[in-house]
């Protein structure tokens, strides 16, 4: 465990954060100390059954309730906790951010080319009232909504299906390995030829980006099922349908969940490549065109929002695999 | 070799069970496969409410004997009947616990409890209801909101023993169910089971590859030996178990010494034909019976 590097840099944070006052101010007068005790007390509260259960094993505590004493940090404390590892968590982006707007203002790079900070927030600002920024993140948001669903859809039973059943991995397994291993943005000008240049192309290029990952994983999933627990749920003479319900798939749906994540990304990927070569809206339309139109703060906008995008989507998916593992973390 | 109590029908019978199983040949370049005997000619009765407990060495094909018993394999030739019916595949008449207690991980302690029952079709509150009458049972009353991960192995084996119970099965079967527990936890959850025994009267067939457990827990014992599998003799344990250490009494460590012995002559004698076949070139890697179960697993995949 990374105690001590974590600790070094629970320090540093907190003597950035200082000048800002208030629970800074008294963070960092009791930082000498704080670090260990930090790390303690997350570790108590993520996983108090787990400490406790060791001590009371077996048959002394037979049938009795252990008794639950892990130690509870006080509000004042825990709002601490929670400040300092905000602080320690957004130092580096934060120091990004300074750089950024400092870097220009001093000439160390051309301000034409690389505006500060604050000129690229009032290009956003002017964007966002404009209606213009919606009208584009709405438009990306759509189509990567589009092909990430009919990817996961299509990717997770075909997964399933070569995953548990030898003859189709055996059949579909040369295929899945040429396209695999074919870019999805070398296949872009195809889908063009093919599909036009409106919605279809687009949309089909992310579903073919995204297939791949949630395939991989749910064929990975299926496959490494722990071969005890079909054993016992056959045992106790599970139809197929039952065992695969009941077992295997809530087995597999961790693994299937980390393909599930790539997609995410992979569709907001390739649709702002797909974007920046033929579109009429759309955050990588919205980038190209204001390149070419030097509207070098506004490019700066789209481009950071779409790290905003790719950032939630992320977080709305680990949101959502942690709803669905959480008997993995999950205390009493 | 058969000790069978004639007056009421036996619970549990092998006729001349038979299971071979097809490996690959050593040596003899790819592809090419012989025939491995995990078990030959398995006969005993075992009678209604005892507990029989299964030992020998690795490789004597007592996890066959169980997967057979579990109907996740059918024997080659010869048959098992289990109340005058033959096993012709899983069911939940018969319960069975794993070394490995096999729970669900993503399942509380209730919800494994529960899993049987939900294979049985038994309705959501009879079953919240048996799952918790079971828990308490093996002494897991407050734990059944825990996962597995947090609870320890021994606890992990109870919720497997409770779920196995909760269906009600005829007969219970147990495959080394306390190997992987260190000495002391081992020692309770046999006490333990051995007064789940008695409160249930449930007809159990413990696999094991420690004499001691065998002599401790078993009415009977049958010991097995290897290559091929083969059941030698069926002790008859006369125990008294009212005392207080009953492993340290002169009676158990007699018992104790009898399988030794009868364990040990064989291997004696097994390791002499093992030289002799070694050079016939066949011993090859005998690949027993943990290796099954994986490839029969693939075998129903595919």
């Amino acid at each position: 465990m990374p105690e001590s590097p974590t600790g070094l840099l629970d320090l540093r944070s907190l003597r950035g954060r200082a000048p800002r006052g208030g629970s800074g101010a008294t963070a960092s007068v009791t930082a000498p100390t704080a670090p260990t005790d930090h790390t303690d007390h997350t570790d108590h509260t993520s996983g108090p059954a787990a400490v406790d259960t060791v001590g009371f094993a077996d048959p002394p505590t037979l049938g009795r309730r252990p008794a639950v004493v892990a130690p509870r940090a006080s509000a004042g404390r825990r709002v601490l906790d929670l400040a300092t590892r905000a602080a320690r968590s957004s130092v580096a982006i934060l120091a990004l951010l300074a750089l950024w707007e400092v870097a220009p203002r001093v000439g160390l790079t051309d301000p034409v080319f690389l505006p500060p900070l604050s000129t690229v927030l009032v290009a956003f600002g002017d964007l966002a009232t404009s209606g213009e920024l919606a009208t584009h993140v709405a438009a990306s948001l759509g189509r990567a909504a589009a092909g990430f669903a009919i990817a996961v859809s299509v990717a997770i039973p075909l997964g399933i299906l070569i995953g548990w059943y030898k003859p189709v991995a055996e059949l579909l397994n040369p295929i899945l390995e040429l396209f695999r291993n074919t870019a999805a943005l070398a296949l872009l000008p195809v889908f063009i030829l093919v599909l036009g240049i409106g919605e279809t192309s687009k949309i089909a290029l992310v579903v073919y980006a995204c297939s791949f990952p949630v395939l991989l994983t749910t064929i990975t999933g299926v496959r490494t099922v722990d071969p005890l627990l079909v054993k016992s749920a056959r045992s106790l003479g599970l139809s197929p349908v039952r065992l695969f319900r009941h077992v295997v798939l809530p087995a597999a749906l961790p693994t299937i969940f980390t393909g599930v994540r790539m997609a995410g990304a992979a569709s907001i990927l390739v649709l702002i490549a797909a974007e920046m070569v033929g579109a009429k809206a759309g955050l990588g339309y919205l980038i190209t065109y204001t390149q070419f139109n030097f509207q070098i703060p506004k490019m700066y906008a789209g481009i950071v929002v779409i790290a905003l995008v790719g950032v939630t989507i992320n977080g709305l998916l680990l949101t959502l695999e942690r709803r669905f593992s959480r008997w993995r973390t999950a205390s009493v | 070799m058969t000790t069978t109590t004639p007056s009421p029908p036996p619970k549990l019978r092998f006729e001349h069970v038979h299971k071979e199983f097809s490996v690959r040949a050593a040596g003899r370049g790819r592809g090419a496969r012989t025939a491995f005997t995990a078990l030959d000619d398995f006969t005993l009765d075992v009678p209604a409410g005892e507990f029989l407990t299964v030992v020998g060495p690795s490789g004597c094909g007592k996890s066959t004997l169980l997967d057979l018993l579990g109907g996740l394999t059918r024997p080659t030739s010869g048959r098992i009947l289990l109340d005058g019916e033959p096993i012709t595949g899983p069911g939940l008449d018969r319960g069975v616990v794993f070394q490995q207690y096999a729970l669900l991980p993503w399942r509380t302690a209730r919800a494994n409890v529960e899993f049987g029952l939900q294979a049985k079709g038994v309705g959501r509150k009879e079953r919240a209801a048996l799952a918790d009458e079971h828990l308490e049972l093996v002494g897991l009353a407050g734990f059944a909101d825990r996962y597995p991960h947090e609870l320890s192995g021994g606890m992990k084996q109870r919720v497997a023993i409770a779920r196995s119970l909760a269906f009600d099965p005829e007969v219970l079967l147990m495959d080394e169910p306390f190997a992987a527990l260190d000495a002391q936890t081992r020692e309770s959850l046999q006490d333990e089971l051995l007064r789940i025994w008695r409160a249930t009267g449930k007809t159990i067939v413990f696999i094991t590859h420690g004499i001691d457990e065998a002599v401790y827990l078993g009415q009977r014992v049958a010991i097995m030996t290897p290559r091929p599998g083969r059941l030698q003799t069926v002790r008859t344990i006369d125990l008294d178990r009212s005392g207080d250490d009953v492993r340290s009494t002169a009676r158990f460590g007699r018992l104790r010494h009898e399988i030794w012995s009868a364990l040990h002559a064989d291997a004696t004698s097994t390791a002499a034909s093992a030289a002799t076949s070694a050079a016939t070139s066949d011993a090859g890697d005998p690949t027993p019976a943990a290796d099954v179960s994986p490839r029969e697993l693939e075998a129903s995949r595919a």
